[in-house]
């Protein structure tokens, strides 16, 4: 009886043991390792993404998300449905409403692509789960640095962002319809080099088609149109060595320098008040779908959008080739930087499972060879280290037909990876109110430049002379009290 | 055979588990066979088979419902659209004149953009992807119905999130629009937006085209009813496909001038069929399909469930050719897999649409295994459940057999092994029949005893019955008489008597246990004074205690005159047996107490309670002994003669009274008996006239003084010695003798003598050719005037009281038993030939 019962012992000590050190390594043990642990292939759990994607990305992605679900999905138990709302805008305000838990607000999903600055409000309103629970440190080393660091941005630097397709933007142009000014006035698309050989060229185009029409003064068109005018300031004010928002250690610098500001003006609201730049639908894409400019810098992830045909007036269309390079910089800029978009993807707080279900989705959908393969598809740029170098974008287009919007896309990607490679990519850390503030800015140019291009127009129709029309636009004064208040309202903006 | 068997040896035959066994177990088998072949095959799995089809036809049903439901009430909300665009027409055709598309684009336009936010609200209002107007810009059907590479203006903005909510048109996209409407849409253009739609034939519009040439071709026809119900189709090789629901618009001419219609995306169609709801994806799928109605086959537009992934491939047909008798239908995927199928169409036509040849069905697919596994699973169940029983009943079975075997492979063993010296206790198993058994054995084992203790008994008999017969033989033989005197001859005489007496007490004690044991002693109970329970014994007991100096104390309750019914002779049986032992018992100048107490349990009762109680100061009974004291020939060591039968045959004569025996005994010291036995009180003295066998000593001595001589008696009697006997105790009182030695010859002796020639008949009852009863019968039967009352006088052996009584009811009038006391002889015929 006396051995029995030392046996009994033994394996009893033995079995209390190795059930400890289980629960420490347990407890010590990386989410990521553990991450199939809540996930049930009998129950499997839904995961709701939200993204903005259109047409041939959206359909692309909804493709990723059909794999996922009969591969990986199947295997641990995770459905992912994805939701399209349309633009990143509306995304926004749709996720800040329902995390407000809003009267008629949709249900919070699990994953959502969003901007730093929304990313910054949802944070504060405690509704984000870090990342890093997810990820080793091994593992996010495999991914673009910028763009993680661009997910870290609150004071215990979680990473509340992370990355699944980036953009940058580039300048596109019309080469086909742009030969015959070439022709006519030398100017040729790859004589562009800076902003101000843009609005140069772009009021030369105005003349140009001005001149085709003379029998209608002043009904030239324009050469160029952009989207995102935010990006043109931050980036345009970073590049004229006055970052505009810097945020060290929580706190925000503001610099919002009048030359740099003007130099923005100059080349952009001068030339769109005089027509020679214009923003006719929604998107520059689709003006150049149209056949109202010829140019644009648009995000790179747009490049699926860039037209193959043009339709004018009379709907009569005729194919075209898009031109692709890098986005111009001022003549006087300090350095040259390419700007890093393309919402990430925040978590929001879900129940165990579905935040494991979502990790998993996201470390499938950037593994080097499907994020490659989606970046050809989509135009957006692949987050890791490995898949966003030319030669691999370039080795893995090689397996693609050759299509128009396939050439556009590689371009585009290899311009992006130039610039992420490169140059200085440039990403605004959130702050406290920059989303408003992003909006001002965006508003306070376009909507300006809008304004001010109607009463032109108008006053054209009524028979003065564009001169004349944009005189008034065109004065020192008109800038000092447009930045002035400009400034006002950015301070307002920063201190509610 | 030897009664003794070594109880080892092999017994041959069935056990109880093989005898009990094999036939349950056929029968068992038997049973769930039947059982699960009846429940089976007999209709139950075509009932399941059933049961199972109408659950999914069911949901099939709820299923298709709620298609139709969506497609009615989506089409329904259209009226507002389709009204408003007809009145725009309408005032277009006004203002415009008939056909105004006709070659004028720029009144299409305009009238598309018209129409524009009447279709984004209706958009907006409905759970549909899509939403497109077509214009008709020709004015003749040949024309209009030209569909190789044309151009036709429309208008096409779809909802991606047929769900959402805004009021913008944020989320819109322009697939198909002028693009002169581009910047005033609000919408964003799709990636492959063009401004018109381009046809290349009437297969690739034909949500255009069929609609379109319906309503050429019925012209009296309203657009409702002729809705068409497209095949999916998409923009654009990246396009999502779509199925369209399309109605022509018809001016007031009845003309088609567009076509307006709503999209609904297969993604959408495919989340309106659950993938787990039959069963789960891997088993089960809906198909949502068209189907001419004069086919069987049905062409795919949208599934859900990995099932039809890996039955078809992206071209196949499902035919439903293969019905069977659930009114489903069966099909084999490319896997092999037998799926069941059941298809439903549904009803989105109006009546006398031209296409509702072209039907939109919803089919239900099943992996036949799946759907019929419970009917394998009942199966199994079944058979497992018979299978069960059976295991239980075998189990069953070999509890009850081993229930069985044990107690008797026990008793086997304990019998086998059981000694004389260990007695014979077996104890009980609980087990009414085996109990029974074992008392059985333990009877046939007392009676085993009994035959041992009758072995001894027989064994001692032969000495007990030789000593006296010794002594009748030996000082009757002429060896010892030649010489002796005449006092010693008179003492031979004395102890010849005295063996003959002793010898016949032996013979009555035997033949009474025997006629007990063999439960053929009946009492006879006749009123008596309660006074006979005495009477009779003490004067004997008397004699016998004075021999031997005992002190004979008697305290006797005499206080109640009473009648009882009675056994007489054998209640002065047990009386003598109990006071004779304690005589035998008790040393010289011992002391016997004999107590008779009578009780009444109350005044008014007719019983009486009689205690008797015997107690001596003699040598006591061990506690051994004691134990098997009523044990018939049981013995003490010390008792050298006997039969051993005089308590049991006592006990067995108190039981039979409804009485009781205890007796109490210290060795050494003495013992004590006490007898209770209830008698019933009755009022009517009734007189016998027979003689007892009681051996009633106070009778008269002189009575055989009475004048005999000169009778005339007739002895029938067989036996020579018998008859000689009582020929030489009749003439020894001068009486004239006539012998028979039957009954017949007594009989036809009577009868031939003279009227009263006989006094008296001496009549034995065994006898050859004819016995004394019988004789007795025929006598008195005869006619004669003495027949009837001559005296008859039975002599004979049978002396127990039925005996008697048959001597009455043959007719005799006295019944003397042998051997017969020659006083007794005497006084009988006194008392019958006295008066004469």
């Amino acid at each position: 009886m006396k051995k029995q019962t030392h046996l009994w012992k033994k394996i009893t000590a033995l079995a209390m043991t190795a059930i400890l050190t289980c629960s420490i390594y347990g407890c010590t043990a990386k989410k990521s390792e553990s991450t199939a642990a809540s996930l049930d292939p009998d129950n499997p759990v839904t995961v709701t993404i939200w993204n903005y994607y259109n047409g041939d990305q959206l359909a692309f992605f909804e493709q990723l998300v059909e794999e996922f679900n009969s591969t990986v999905g199947t295997e641990k138990g995770v459905t992912v449905t994805s939701v399209s709302l349309g633009n990143v805008d509306t995304l926004a305000d749709s996720l800040l409403e329902s995390v407000d838990e809003k009267a008629g607000s949709e249900d919070t999903p699990t994953l959502a692509s969003v901007y730093s600055e929304t990313a910054y409000i949802l944070d504060k309103e405690d509704a984000l789960v870090s990342f890093d629970d997810y990820f080793t440190e091994d593992e996010l080393s495999a991914y673009v640095p910028g763009f993680v660091e661009e997910g870290r941005f609150n004071e215990d630097n979680d990473l509340l962002l992370f990355p699944l397709l980036k953009s940058s933007e580039i300048f596109a142009a019309n080469q086909t319809d742009w030969k015959a000014f070439a022709d006519d006035t030398g100017i040729s698309i790859t004589s562009l080099k800076t902003k101000e050989d843009l609005t140069a060229a772009a009021e030369r185009y105005y003349e140009w088609t001005d001149a085709q029409t003379s029998d209608i003064p002043d009904d030239g068109k324009a050469l160029y149109g952009r989207d995102a005018i935010a990006n043109y300031i931050y980036l345009g004010s970073y590049e004229l060595g006055h970052e505009l928002f810097k945020v060290e250690d929580g706190q925000v610098t503001v610099d919002m320098d009048r030359d740099t500001f003007k130099t923005l003006w100059d080349n952009y609201y001068i030339p769109y008040i005089n027509g020679y730049f214009g923003h006719y639908a929604n998107y520059s894409s689709e003006d150049a779908k149209t056949g109202k400019i010829l140019a644009l810098t648009s995000s790179s992830s747009g490049v699926t959008f860039l037209p193959a045909t043009v339709t004018d007036a009379n709907d009569a269309t005729h194919d075209i080739q898009m031109y692709e390079t890098e986005e111009l910089s001022f003549a006087n800029a300090k350095e040259h930087a390419v700007v890093q978009q393309g919402a990430s993807y925040c978590l929001l707080k879900s129940t165990e499972a579905q935040q494991d279900g979502a990790a998993l989705f996201l470390k499938w959908a950037t593994e080097p060879e499907r994020n490659l393969d989606f970046a050809l598809k989509s135009g957006y740029s692949p987050v890791t280290t490995e898949s966003n170098r030319a030669d691999s974008i370039t080795k893995a287009y090689d397996g693609n037909t050759a299509s128009t919007t396939g050439q556009n896309i590689l371009d585009a990607l290899l311009i992006s990876a130039d610039g992420f490679n490169n140059d200085t990519a440039y990403a605004t850390k959130p702050f406290y109110g920059s989303k408003d503030v992003r909006s001002l800015l965006q508003s306070a140019l376009q909507d300006t430049a809008d304004a001010d291009r109607n009463t032109v127009t108008d006053s054209i129709a009524a028979g003065m002379s564009r001169k004349d029309a944009v005189a008034q636009f065109s004065t020192e004064e008109y800038f000092d009290s447009w930045f002035e208040k400009l400034c006002e309202d950015v301070n307002v903006t920063l201190k509610q | 055979m030897s009664r003794t068997r070594n109880h080892q040896q092999v017994i041959k035959g069935k056990s109880i588990f093989r005898a009990l066994f094999v036939p349950f177990i056929l029968v068992m088998i038997l049973q769930a066979g039947i059982f699960y072949f009846a429940a089976v095959y007999g209709g139950v799995e075509d009932f399941l088979s059933q049961n199972s089809a109408d659950i999914l036809n069911e949901r099939l049903q709820n299923r298709k419902n709620e298609f139709e439901n969506t497609f009615t009430d989506t089409w329904t909300k259209f009226d507002v659209s389709t009204n408003y665009i007809n009145q725009l027409y309408a005032k277009y055709e006004a203002n415009y004149g008939n056909t105004p598309f006709v070659t004028d684009s720029q009144k299409q336009i305009l009238f598309l953009n018209d129409c524009k936010d009447i279709l984004i609200s209706t958009l907006r209002q409905n759970e549909v992807n899509g939403v497109f107007l077509i214009l008709n810009d020709q004015n003749t059907k040949s024309a209009a119905l030209e569909s190789d590479n044309v151009n036709k203006y429309g208008l096409c903005i779809r909802d991606m999130d047929q769900k959402s909510t805004y009021t913008n048109t944020e989320d819109l996209l322009l697939e198909r629009a002028p693009s002169s409407m581009i910047e005033t849409a609000g919408c964003s253009l799709d990636s492959w937006w063009e401004a018109q739609y381009n046809f290349s034939s009437e297969e690739n519009g034909d949500y255009y085209f069929k609609p379109l040439r319906a309503a050429y071709e019925n012209l009296s026809s309203s657009g409702d009813d002729l809705a068409y119900f497209s095949a999916p189709h998409r923009f654009s090789d990246t396009d999502q496909a779509v199925v369209s629901y399309s109605i022509p618009l018809l001016s007031e001419d009845n003309e088609p001038y567009a076509i307006l219609g709503i999209e609904l995306s297969t993604k959408y169609l495919a989340s309106m069929l659950p993938k787990n709801e039959i069963s789960d994806a891997d088993s089960s799928c809906y198909i949502l399909a068209t189907q001419n109605a004069s086919d069987t086959d049905c062409t795919p537009i949208v599934y859900n469930g990995i099932l039809y992934n890996r039955s078809f491939d992206s071209t196949s047909t499902i035919s439903t050719a293969d019905t069977n008798k659930t009114n489903g239908f069966n099909i084999t995927g490319r896997d092999k897999t037998l799926l069941y199928g059941s298809k439903s169409t549904l009803n989105i036509y109006n009546n006398n649409n031209p296409f509702e040849d072209k039907q939109l069905v919803l089919i239900a697919l099943e992996k036949a295994d799946v759907m019929f596994a419970y009917i394998d699973h009942i199966k199994y169940v079944l058979l497992f459940v018979a299978l069960l029983s059976l295991i239980l009943g075998i189990v069953c079975i070999l509890i009850v057999s081993r229930n069985i075997a044990k107690p008797i492979t026990a008793l086997s063993t304990r019998v086998g092994n059981m000694t004389p010296e260990e007695g014979f206790d077996l104890g009980r198993l609980g087990i009414t029949e085996i109990d029974q058994l074992v008392e059985s054995i333990e009877t046939l084992n007392y009676n085993v005893s009994k035959d041992t203790a009758r072995a001894e008994f027989f064994s001692r008999m032969s000495h007990d019955m030789r000593t006296p017969m010794n002594a009748i033989i030996s000082f009757s033989s002429p060896e010892l008489l030649e010489d002796a005197d005449e006092d010693t001859k008179d003492n031979y005489l004395d102890k010849i008597h005295d063996s003959g007496g002793y010898l016949l007490g032996l013979i009555n004690e035997v033949l009474d246990m025997t006629k007990i044991e063999n439960q053929k002693t009946d009492l006879i109970c006749e009123p008596i004074p309660v006074s006979r329970i005495w009477t009779t014994v003490v004067p004997i007991i008397d004699k016998l205690a004075q021999k031997k100096q005992i002190s004979f104390i008697k305290d006797i309750d005499d206080s109640q005159n009473l009648y009882i019914l009675a056994d007489e002779q054998h209640l002065n049986q047990i009386t003598l047996n109990l006071l004779s032992n304690a005589v035998k018992f008790t040393p010289d100048y011992g002391t016997i107490h004999f107590q008779v107490l009578l009780e009444k349990e109350d005044k008014h009762s007719n019983q009486i309670l009689c205690r008797i109680t015997v107690r001596d100061n003699g040598v006591g009974i061990s506690d051994d002994f004691i134990q098997k004291l009523y044990v018939p020939f049981e013995q003490e060591a010390h008792e050298k003669e006997g039969t051993g039968l005089g308590l049991s045959i006592a006990k067995k004569l108190v039981e039979l009274m409804d009485g009781s025996i205890q007796c109490e005994s210290l060795k050494g010291s003495g013992t004590v008996f006490v007898i209770t036995i209830p008698f019933e009180i009755c009022d009517i003295p009734v007189l016998y006239e027979e003689e007892s066998i009681s051996s009633d000593t106070t009778a008269d001595a002189s009575f055989a003084e009475v004048n005999l001589r000169g009778k005339h008696i007739l002895v029938c009697e067989d036996h020579p010695l018998n008859r000689q006997i009582i020929c030489k105790l009749l003439e020894k009182k001068g009486m004239i003798l006539t012998n028979a030695e039957n009954g017949q010859a007594g009989l036809e002796a009577f009868a031939a003598s003279d009227l009263h020639a006989f006094d008296a008949i001496l009549m034995d009852i065994r006898m050859p050719v004819m016995d004394g009863l019988t004789a007795t019968t025929q006598i008195r039967a005869l006619t004669r005037a003495d027949a009837a009352s001559i005296p008859i006088i039975a002599m004979t052996a049978n002396a127990f009281s039925e005996d008697i009584d048959s001597c009455h009811k043959a007719g005799m009038n006295a019944h003397l038993a042998k051997p017969i006391e020659p006083q007794k002889l005497y006084h009988t015929l006194e008392q019958y030939l006295g008066d004469a």
